[in-house]
């Protein structure tokens, strides 16, 4: 049924990438005071609440942290596609190996690779500027 | 850290149903596809007709063999090298002061954040172009540890910040030089996250398809065998190779919890 589209494509990366999120997420919240929590529960806030206004507030970090690094290799997809995608599921990288195979034209392929990586570059660098990794969480490594 | 009852937060059966249906999504496939590789009739598999066939017909496959030494041997090379660097940047970074330590991190864990394809298309390139070496089972080690390498730093980060470095300055006050401290006191307090970075990385490097794809030229290892077979049409071979791969994977996973397990190794998991 919607085998061979976007959607097959998109079911698969969430597939694979989803590990790397839970562990960005679990990373951020390993220093979280769960105390916290059971402040909000004592002065009688419904879980949602005490969700919304403390614990992602206090750990959005982690989540956007999950987000650029899920990001960067599923925008690099090019085996998931190619299976799953269907004719018209090729992706960025499909493209990008087509130069390098049977177009032949190496310096088009390279260009696309480069502007790959200065995109993943340019996203990581205004991650690491905006956030303090200390307050998310992820504290010891001197970062 | 705090305690929280560990009985209170699964009283909402949304999360429940959530948890389960996560793991659900997640090991289905898995175990599917280990059904599938010993059934017969691999179209429709309902009712199940149980057949070694395809564990057979991979076992004859010479490609097979050849793939499963070289995927191993590549694993392997990945491990150590990783596992190597990484203890060494991990114990450089939290022991010594230096001025500039967060972007050192960030420049050991920055491989996470490029594709991986690109780190697989350059260093061949590079090592084409620039050095004259062709495609071969050593390049694809080293092309594959400049990613494994980033995980495994990460495990040992998370290990050693716990260690205390008073231990390695006792030994030092009694004399020892830094690689008999290493040795004697650094090395078996650290040692099961130094495995833990072993495992993940060997298994990183085993499965890789994107960076060794294009590093191994044509040796077979078993992803690349995998996307050979996969392009005419998929195979019922294919699912006993997916179910052993899966299965070497889930008995190295299964090393690193029986390590937590036993507390000597904690990865990021709260103590009291």
């Amino acid at each position: 049924m919607f085998c061979h589209t976007n959607v097959a494509s998109a079911v698969g990366l969430i597939y694979l990438w989803i590990p790397f999120m839970l562990l960005a997420i679990y990373l951020s919240l390993f220093n979280f005071n769960f105390e916290l929590l059971e402040v909000a529960k004592v002065n009688g806030a419904r879980p949602w609440r005490a969700f919304l206004e403390i614990t992602w507030p206090l750990n959005w970090i982690g989540t956007a942290i999950g987000i650029v690094l899920v990001f960067i290799p599923t925008f690099a997809a090019s085996v998931t596609p190619r299976f799953l995608g269907g004719t018209d599921g090729a992706m960025f990288v499909n493209r990008l190996e087509h130069q390098f195979g049977s177009a032949g034209t190496w310096a088009l392929g390279s260009a696309m690779g480069v502007v790959m990586c200065v995109a993943s570059l340019v996203v990581t660098f205004m991650l690491w500027r905006t956030i303090r990794l200390r307050r998310a969480g992820f504290t010891g490594a001197g970062a | 850290m705090a305690a929280v009852n560990p009985g209170e937060r699964f009283v909402i059966g949304g999360q429940t149903v959530l948890l389960l249906a996560l793991y659900l999504f997640l090991y289905f496939p898995i175990f599917y596809i280990g059904y599938l590789s010993v059934t017969e009739n691999t179209v429709w598999p309902f009712p199940p007709l149980f057949t070694g066939e395809w564990y057979g017909r991979l076992m004859i496959m010479s490609d097979f063999h050849t793939g499963l030494v070289n995927s191993v041997f590549i694993g392997a090379g990945t491990a150590v090298l990783s596992t190597l660097f990484a203890t060494a940047a991990a114990i450089g970074i939290l022991r010594y002061p230096l001025r500039r330590r967060g972007f050192v991190v960030v420049l050991f864990l920055a491989p996470l954040f490029i594709a991986q394809i690109l780190i697989g298309i350059s260093t061949l390139m590079f090592n084409r172009n620039v050095l004259g070496i062709p495609g071969n089972i050593e390049s694809a080690i080293v092309a594959n540890t400049t990613y494994s390498v980033s995980f495994a730093f990460l495990v040992i980060l998370a290990q050693l910040v716990r260690y205390d470095w008073r231990f390695d300055e006792v030994a030092q006050v009694f004399g020892a030089r830094p690689f008999r401290c290493f040795r004697e006191v650094t090395f078996p307090n650290i040692w099961p996250a130094v495995l833990g970075a072993f495992i993940i990385s060997f298994i990183l490097g085993f499965n890789n398809f994107e960076i060794t794809f294009y590093n191994v030229a044509a040796i077979p290892t078993l992803p690349t065998i995998a996307w050979g077979t996969l392009r005419h049409g998929i195979e019922p071979e294919l699912y006993a190779l997916a179910t052993i791969v899966n299965a070497l994977v889930f008995v190295l996973l299964f090393v690193i919890y029986l390590l937590i397990r036993v507390g000597a190794l904690r990865l990021g998991v709260p103590d009291d």
